[in-house]
């Protein structure tokens, strides 16, 4: 036999066992392996860096003074230290905490018994896991925060996985589509709840703005589709599908949404009141312009109907010569030209009714709104038959009201039912108050125009009509005083006097009605006019006043102006003399004419204002100097007929303008006029 | 201190072994703390005077270095348990030394046994 040579096969196994130590102590695991009383034989360099001690001073300590471990819950063993168990025969894999100072590590131990030459070793391998312990808690911390979050958000979420099909859905989703949460994971999920628009169209995959935000990773947010309920129902939506991106590839989306039904309501609810409003706006402002009462009926039943869709509108008016306050049908109709309506038309137009009968009756005596939504139904509805022939199914009325009165109710038929709209009738009650404002003013204006027709007729007849007589008397007056002047005595002359000088102021007086008649009747036709122009001229006719007064007269520079140029001329020359005239007698006169342009709410003006320093007046009497023979001052003081003033203003309300006086008693007066900037074609305001 | 100083030592127990562990070189203060003489010990494993528990660490401890040459325990001193001839333990303060003699790994190491006031730590 062969020598054998041990060197060889020592170093061999030495150099074996060396690289099985480096391995050994190259892992992150803790390895260690004690004999049977559990005191340490070897252990690698992970086990001396968890007990944090050099690796000789570990060598033959006994393990479980060492490295104390309790069982955190978690895989077998549990019922002391696992070495103990392990020695006993078990094989123990499971979580154990080890507690270090202040540091608490978190380990998963192995420990099984192995026989090694008859003696029993036991071997442990420990794997600290405590950041990821930590992290493990940390996720499970997040999803059960995120779980409640999802199980109690009041919106929709759900997920979806690249190829568009549910991964998750939380209670909300599925609540408000009508699945069970298990029903639709794994379902695709346009085809499930997003099939169709709103209108029932088919709705193609390819265009779901949920599906781009996967295809494109771009978020997309959608306020205006619905989303189907199992039960074949759907409700509005807005949504939210956002892409899930992991490492710059998509993996999803998520989608966040929530029932828009309520949102979409209010929003057209606020829309359908703006309208209303809108529509009241307009029925005030077009009845403002309209020329007559009936226009202004016939205006507001048209915007009504077309705004509201009804189709048939009409009025009726309460009887002023009924003391019992009938209500009788007009003419005033909005059929649409729709022959269907002809009978009930007639039958309306030979139907009156009492106050507290009928709608436009029930109307009038509330004097509220009223909608009927089934004419067949009202016991009161007098017209139901005609009503149901013409097809009519709903009616609303309002009344008009001037005052404390109802002059007017407006009713309206729908063939489709109506029903009750708080809003609609808050609007129309507010239509009827507003149009019998304007009615009232009409009216006003009406009675106005009418009197000052009256008096234009009445002044230009009776001057007319005073002309001969007067030139009689004064011709014969001038006659008896060449015949027989010299024998009347003296009281016989005064008379005489007395009478020609009578004579002459009423020739006066009738040459200014004529004149204040003639505004209307006279006037000629609307001109550019250079106001400047116009001014000097009146100026150069006043010269001789103006000298006599010593009074100094400032012409700022006028815009121009569209006017009749005879009656500016009157105008100024009224306003410039009544300055001159009523000059105060300490103090050299001083009119100033002066203009620019201003706009208010309605349109631009220009403005001219004719100032004075003379004797000025209480600004009570504002208004009555511009009264046909208004007069402040004795006809001693301050000779005239007091229709000067009168003139100006009938001539600047004939170009369509204002006029205003504001005096300073003692110290001047000033006129204001205002004339429009720009007329309309073709306008030129009715006197 | 070199492996040649160390066979000088005469006071403090003394051991060198070869690459493979055996034991080639004990001086008489070993022979006197130890129990044993030169002629018995000599050419034996050095896991004879180390506790039977610790000759698996001693062992790969021993291949690591030859292995890698990257000492851990060298030039310090450090305290391990030993065994007597009787089988005594006892705690001692271990010098090892290693140095390269014809091209084979040497390690020299002192022996000083600790009384109790002396030892450290957890008694290795």
């Amino acid at each position: 036999m062969p020598e054998i040579e041990y060197g060889p096969l020592l170093r061999q196994l030495r150099s074996t066992l060396g690289k099985l130590e480096v391995a050994l102590g190259a892992i992150d695991e803790a390895i260690v392996w004690t004999d049977h009383q559990g005191l340490i034989q070897w252990c690698n360099g992970a086990f001396d860096r968890l007990v944090q001690r050099p690796h000789f001073r570990n060598l033959g300590e006994p393990l479980q003074q060492l490295l104390p471990l309790e069982h955190a819950g978690a895989g077998s063993g549990g019922g002391g230290h696992p070495w103990k168990q392990a020695a006993e025969g078990g094989v123990i894999r499971g979580l154990y905490r080890f507690s270090q100072g202040e540091s608490i590590r978190a380990l998963e131990v192995s420990a099984s018994r192995v026989e090694v030459d008859r003696q029993a070793s036991i071997v442990m391998t420990m794997r600290d896991v405590t950041e990821e312990t930590r992290t493990r808690e940390r996720i499970r911390r997040l999803m059960r925060q995120n779980q409640l979050i999802l199980d109690s958000a009041g919106e929709g979420v759900y997920g979806l996985d690249p190829e568009g099909r549910t991964t998750f859905v939380n209670p909300a989703a599925a609540r408000m589509l009508g699945w069970a949460v298990e029903e639709l994971i794994g379902q695709p999920q346009h085809q499930v709840i997003h099939h169709s628009r709103a209108d029932g169209s088919a709705y193609p995959a390819e265009q779901c703005p949920i599906y781009a935000a996967i295809r494109e990773g771009v978020a997309r947010t959608v306020r205006d589709e619905v989303f189907w309920r199992k039960d074949g129902s759907c409700f509005a939506v807005e949504y939210t599908s956002t892409p899930i991106v992991e490492e710059g590839e998509i993996q999803g989306a998520v989608v966040v949404f929530r029932d828009s039904t309520e949102r979409r309501l209010a929003e057209a609810d606020t829309a359908r009141r703006s309208r209303l409003l809108m529509l009241l706006q307009r029925i005030t402002e077009a009845a403002n312009e309209a020329e007559s009462v009936e226009q202004v009926m016939r205006f507001a039943l048209d915007r009504i109907c077309a705004h509201t869709g009804w189709p048939l509108g009409h009025v009726y008016v309460t009887d002023p010569e009924s003391s019992s306050r009938q209500l009788v049908p007009t003419r005033i109709w909005n059929t649409g030209a729709d022959s269907r309506y002809d009978d009930f038309r007639s039958l309306t137009e030979v139907t009156e009714f009492k106050v507290g009968r009928g709608l436009p009756g029930r109307v009038t005596s509330t004097r509220q709104p009223y909608l009927l939504a089934d004419l067949s139904q009202d016991p009161d509805f007098a017209r139901a038959d005609g009503a149901r022939r013409a097809g009519l199914v709903s009616a609303f009325a309002f009344p008009v009201t001037v005052g404390s009165g109802v002059t007017a109710v407006m009713e309206f038929f729908s063939t489709a039912r109506a029903e009750p709209d708080v809003f609609l009738l808050e609007i129309m009650g507010q239509v009827g108050r507003q149009l019998g404002e304007v009615i009232q003013r009409k009216r006003a204006e009406t009675r106005l125009h009418q009197s000052n027709r009256d008096l234009e007729v009445f002044a230009s007849v009776a001057s007319h009509d005073l002309q001969e007589p007067l030139r009689k008397i004064t011709a014969f007056g001038d006659r008896l005083e060449e015949v027989s002047g010299e024998a009347l005595d003296d009281r016989g002359r005064l008379y005489l006097s007395r009478m020609t000088a009578a004579a002459g102021r009423m020739q006066v007086l009738i040459d200014d009605l004529l004149q204040y008649a003639r505004v209307s009747s006279r006037g000629r036709p609307l001109e550019r006019l250079d106001l400047d122009q116009l001014i000097r001229q009146v100026l150069s006719d006043l010269e001789t006043r103006i000298e006599e007064s010593g009074a100094r007269v400032e012409l700022e520079p006028l815009p121009r102006v569209e006017a009749d140029p005879s009656q500016m001329g009157q105008l100024f020359q009224n306003l410039i003399a009544n300055a001159l005239k009523f000059r105060h007698p300490e103090r050299t006169p001083e009119v100033r004419i002066s203009g620019r342009m201003v706009s208010d709410s309605t349109r631009p003006w220009c403005e001219i204002t004719v100032a004075d320093n003379g004797i000025g007046f209480d600004q009570q009497y504002g208004e009555r100097i511009f009264e046909v023979f208004g007069r402040l001052h004795g006809r001693t003081a301050y000779p005239g007929t007091g229709m000067g003033l009168a003139i100006c203003r009938k001539i600047v309300e004939r170009h369509g303008g204002t006029i205003a006086a504001h005096g300073d008693p003692g110290r001047g007066a000033r006129f204001r006029i205002r004339l429009p900037a720009r007329r309309d074609p073709g306008k030129e305001v009715e006197q | 201190m070199t492996l040649e100083q160390m066979k000088r030592e005469d006071s403090i127990p003394v051991v060198i072994v070869n690459s493979l562990g055996i034991i080639t070189y004990v001086n008489g203060a070993f022979e006197d703390a130890m129990g044993w003489e030169s002629p018995a010990i000599l050419g034996r494993s050095l896991t004879l005077i180390i506790p039977e528990y610790l000759r698996d660490a001693h062992n790969l401890g021993f291949s690591r270095f030859l292995t890698t040459e990257q000492p851990t325990l060298l030039e310090h001193p450090i305290q391990l348990k030993a065994v007597d001839r009787n089988g005594r333990e006892f705690v001692a303060e271990h010098f090892i030394i290693a140095e390269k003699v014809d091209g084979e790994w040497c390690f020299g190491a002192t022996i000083k046994e600790l009384d109790g006031e002396e030892r450290s730590g957890a008694g290795n």
